[in-house]
């Protein structure tokens, strides 16, 4: 199956922005930029921004960023897109924010607004909200970060004819430091646009395919992870 | 519930399995798959597992906040994971699946879909979640809990009870069932999921997203509405999602008066394992010809009356209807054939 890049937007280490303004990639330890609700939501007006968790917050501002490259991120009627990531520790550091409020006061003051943040998948629910996405959508947590399940699990659901259009990507915060987890994955969200073709005026970036048994190709190279996938879209940027 | 103290919170109930409890530091949850793989048929090593839940070892987690032994990774599911490939010498690849209460509904749609793909001809589908204070005090804090025994449908209903449990299923392609000579439990004939696109923790009340689900499930399936004789409904017992799925019901079968059941009356909501355990309780009452009961419903909620029985019904049925829904808007329907 072979299917188009039409988006790619990110918050890592080296940066946040998308493919088609240039803007700064990199994707390795160190730490992630503030994340504060301007661009790319200047917009859209989202004012709930500020008070989600870190996890969702990265992970949200990297979507808006990638339907915002692909020319996706203005609509009127919801639309069948899904979004698929993968992550490591998912929100593990706001389980540990959760439950200090659950053991602060034997339960008495146990917070429901953080609480609902303990499940990764509500970033996808608000991201559905902000750019009325209706399609296929969960998260898949994965061992290395890559998020090549993400994007097999994607492209599958194009090939199924769930839906036409997804975005997949990886999403981890900074692993909380005083928490002894063994996996310690680079922070950072990255997001690639999907298409299975494209009618609006837009150049893809390029051609993203899967081999029978799941290897995935950017144009003719394997991709490893989807840092990489990234990368060569930036070498192809029109 | 005798695990945690409930003094503070708004409910003192929950469905906990017997004597269900951490030893040496590692999550309950591995002791749950003891008990669950008991009965388990045997799993070809060349499967591909999926698992799905919506915290996996979180109570490895809570020890480990209150500086008591545990193992950190128990709360990721990878790592419980490890577990599952250790114990059935798995060789293949592996996916782990987290979208709230539809979980493990959208686990199984997964393997099917890796099947019709032809990328793997047996997969393995685990989910289970576990009852524990960190989760217990946060549906607590929304205000989601009911004091009392939950009552799905019925319109005194006051909220949910969370419930603990897991359930194991193992999806080949009928070729490769035939070449082992196995016998089919039942057959995935349709499935979706979709997002409402609405509220984060809230259903959309006009129920668009669970019906753009089991609308896309039905035309997966090829079937017509009138092939599903029965809804195996998400039925939390909360008043915005039951009322939610009557609605969305009502608007996909129309007057038809298609039967609906919900488990959680008997079970609780086991969140992340919901449509994994209710998919095996459909199957088995696609083969026993029965309907479930819904325990805890008594006087219908409007647009109930004639569709849910706290009896079990003898019917003979082809095709049962399995939905859930969670929070982040995700919904998951699923068209469950009779087998063998």
């Amino acid at each position: 199956m072979s299917f188009l890049i039409t988006g790619i937007g990110w918050v890592t280490t080296g940066g946040e922005g998308r493919g088609r303004n240039a803007d700064p990639f990199g994707h390795s330890e160190g730490a992630l930029p503030g994340l504060t609700g301007k661009s790319p939501f200047a917009s859209r007006n989202f004012r709930r921004f500020g008070r989600l968790d870190r996890f969702s917050r990265l992970g949200l501002k990297a979507i808006a960023y990638a339907l915002q490259d692909a020319g996706l991120d203005a609509w009127n009627e919801k639309r069948n897109i899904g979004v698929i990531v993968s992550t490591v520790l998912g929100c593990t550091a706001t389980d540990l924010d959760y439950y200090n409020t659950v053991m602060t006061k034997n339960g008495i003051l146990a917070d429901p607004n953080l609480f609902t943040y303990t499940l990764p998948n509500c970033f996808l629910g608000h991201a559905s909200i902000i750019f009325g996405l209706t399609g296929t959508n969960y998260v898949i947590n994965e061992k290395t970060g890559s998020g090549i399940s993400a994007v097999r699990s994607a492209m599958d659901c194009i090939s199924l004819g769930e839906c036409d259009t997804m975005l997949a990507g990886v999403c981890d915060v900074e692993p909380p430091p005083d928490f002894p987890v063994s996996m310690k994955p680079a922070p950072g969200a990255i997001f690639a646009v999907i298409e299975k073709t494209i009618e609006r005026q837009i150049k893809p970036y390029g051609r993203i395919s899967m081999d029978k048994d799941g290897i995935l190709y950017f144009n003719e190279p394997e991709i490893k992870d989807i840092s990489m996938c990234v990368r060569m879209c930036l070498d192809t940027r029109i | 519930m005798g695990r945690f103290r409930t003094k503070n919170y708004s409910s003192g109930i929950a469905a906990c399995i017997e004597d269900l409890k951490p030893s040496g530091g590692r999550s309950m949850v591995y002791e749950l798959l003891d008990r669950l793989f008991i009965a388990m048929a045997p799993v070809p090593a060349d499967s591909f597992l999926i698992t799905a839940s919506t915290k996996a070892g979180i109570d490895s987690l809570e020890r480990s906040a209150r500086g008591m032994p545990a193992d950190a990774d128990d709360c990721l599911m990878h790592h419980v994971s490890d577990y599952i490939l250790r114990r059935f010498g798995l060789t293949g690849e592996t996916l782990h699946i987290s979208a709230a209460c539809a979980s493990s509904a959208i686990a199984i749609a997964r393997g099917a879909s890796l099947i019709e793909l032809g990328r793997a001809d047996s997969v393995l589908v685990c989910c289970y979640d576990i009852v524990t204070e960190f989760v217990f005090s946060g549906f607590c804090a929304l205000q989601a809990m009911s004091p009392v025994p939950c009552m799905p449908f019925d319109r005194g209903r006051k909220g949910m009870n969370i419930g603990e449990g897991a359930a194991s299923l193992l999806l080949m392609s009928p070729e490769r069932a035939g070449r082992e000579g196995r016998a089919s439990l039942g057959a995935l004939a349709g499935w979706a999921v979709s997002n409402d696109a609405f509220h984060i923790t809230a259903p959309d009340m006009n129920g668009s997203g669970l019906i753009l689900a089991i609308r896309k499930a039905l035309k997966k399936s090829g079937l017509p509405e009138d092939a599903v004789s029965a809804i195996c409904a998400h039925g939390t017992g909360t008043v915005y999602n039951d009322s939610m799925e009557l609605t969305a019901f009502r608007a996909v079968f129309g007057k038809r008066s298609v039967p609906v059941f919900s488990v959680k009356g008997a079970i609780g909501h086991t969140m992340g394992a919901a449509g994994g355990i209710e998919a095996a309780l459909c199957l088995k009452g696609l083969a026993a010809g029965i309907i479930p009961p819904t325990a805890g419903f008594k006087e219908p909620d409007a647009g109930a009356d004639g569709l849910v029985s706290s009896e079990p019904v003898i019917r003979d049925c082809d095709y049962m209807l399995s939905t859930n829904s969670g929070f982040g808007g995700v919904n998951a329907a699923i068209v469950i054939g009779k087998g063998d």
